[in-house]
């Protein structure tokens, strides 16, 4: 389950969030340079979420409704 | 005998369809392969691009006369604050500033996007009423097509060089330059480096007074040199600034613009931004600049400055190249902190690109009516008592 989504309209793979991701589980990498999110890894801190200054990164639905 | 090309010839090459044009990581390869002698004969002219959070960005904006008209004193677009002090109905809207309902999350950046989006804008307006402009307030939407002229104008983009940013505090600090986690937990840069256009073109030999550029994804113009603009700055054997050097006043046609070359952001407890997208064709002139556009990350140098001295002078911690913040990790007082950039470089690598296209199809290139003046060293804003000029 994804923990996080990514509106991939608005991200433009700055690199903000991975900054604030401990667990490494968003990253800039590969010959585009882009972010890739690797639910696996995610501590599910929500850090990223205001760290991003697109505010293109949500708490993903599923995961908002078991914390309610 | 060196190589030497004048803007008329290189011009007359892109029109004839014949020039040769090349991104700024394109031509470190071919320098590479050929050296600098062979790739500044064949290369006419390096594109360069940048995309990241530049706040000292703006618009100007003209709204047309209603009927009977109104001299605009107290301005709202979307409730951001926008500047009345310039006649009727003209007004200049910032990017940072904030609305007076959602705060830093919606701000002067955002109504910027949303005009060029398309987005229907709430103008609401007041005046005290004058016998020339008898209304004495308004409340009305307009589109960017509604408006008789709007144009981006920056007054201090694409820094040539920025300190990276560290935290040694034991606090979280939010700033401009992102998220900063205490006790050293990530390093903070913002540059699309060995992309960048002022660090291409380090000593702003083709750099200047009406070079014309990509702005927002529409073509504009340099129209001056930038707020806190400093060319005397310590440099590195490649003659690239050590530090924040020179800077950009762009301009542009706000109409042409396109939403994936200009987007709002709010950085978390600081405030509203704008990333613009800035692009500018170098000419190879000669082998000297040709040299310049072939450095590569790991010859351009930045400081790693501590950002939890509250001080306008903040202690540099380390120097660092731009190929060791690119690798994600750095090594300062034995431990291995992670690195993250603010500039998009997958954007500015789309930039770059595009300007490409644009030469290859007929954008010329402008030398600059003017140059630039060496500046020393910046005034500082020093605290007075009335009177003690």
């Amino acid at each position: 389950m994804a923990k996080i989504n990514i509106d991939q309209e608005k991200c433009v793979h700055c690199g903000a969030c991975t900054a604030v991701c401990n667990s490494a589980a968003l990253r800039l990498g590969g010959d585009g340079c882009t972010l890739t999110f690797d639910e696996n890894r995610c501590a599910d801190c929500g850090s990223c979420v205001k760290a991003c200054p697109l505010r293109a990164i949500k708490v993903s639905t599923a995961v908002r409704w078991l914390y309610a | 005998m060196g190589i030497k090309k004048s803007y008329e010839e290189i011009n007359a090459r892109i029109r004839a369809g014949r020039a040769v044009v090349v991104t700024a990581e394109e031509v470190i390869e071919m320098t590479k392969e050929k050296g600098v002698k062979a790739t500044a004969k064949d290369v006419d002219v390096v594109t360069t691009g940048t995309f990241g959070p530049m706040c000292s960005s703006g618009a100007f904006l003209n709204f047309g006369h209603a009927e009977p008209p109104i001299k605009m004193g107290k301005i709202l677009l979307n409730n951001v604050n926008g500047y009345g002090g310039l006649a009727a109905v003209d007004t200049y809207i910032g990017a940072t500033e904030p609305s007076i309902d959602r705060g830093i999350e919606y701000g002067g950046a955002h109504v910027i996007c949303d005009l060029v989006a398309r987005k229907a804008v709430r103008l609401k307006a007041t005046s005290g009423g004058t016998d020339c402009y008898p209304r004495k307030e308004i409340d009305t939407y307009i589109t960017l097509d509604d408006l008789n002229e709007a144009y981006l104008f920056n007054p201090r983009n694409c820094y040539q060089n920025y300190a990276a940013a560290v935290n040694t505090s034991d606090r979280t600090l939010y700033t401009y330059m992102g998220v900063l986690k205490p006790r050293m937990g990530n390093i903070n840069y913002s540059t699309a480096g060995e992309l960048s256009p002022l660090l291409k073109d380090p000593h702003l030999r083709t750099i200047g007074i009406g070079t014309r550029i990509f702005l927002g994804g529409a073509p504009g113009y340099v129209a001056w040199q930038g707020t806190q603009f400093v060319t005397e700055k310590p440099r590195n054997d490649k003659g690239i600034p050590l530090a924040p050097a020179a800077t950009l006043a762009v301009i542009g046609d706000l109409k042409k613009m396109s939403p994936a070359y200009l987007q709002p952001a709010v950085y978390e407890k600081y405030g509203t931004s704008l990333f613009v997208g800035i692009g500018i064709p170098i000419p190879v002139l000669d082998e000297d600049l040709l040299a310049n556009l072939a450095v590569e990350n790991k010859d351009i140098h930045t400081n790693i400055v501590d950002y939890s001295v509250p001080s306008r002078s903040r202690p540099v911690l380390a120097r660092c190249s731009y190929a060791e913040l690119r690798s994600g990790e750095i090594t300062l007082e034995g431990k291995r902190i992670k690195t993250a950039p603010l500039t998009s470089l997958h954007k500015a690598r789309q930039i770059a690109a595009e300007v490409k296209r644009w030469v290859q199809e007929g954008f010329t290139l402008q030398e600059p009516v003017a140059h630039f003046p060496k500046v020393a060293a910046l005034n500082p804003l020093a605290i007075k008592p009335k009177g003690g000029v």
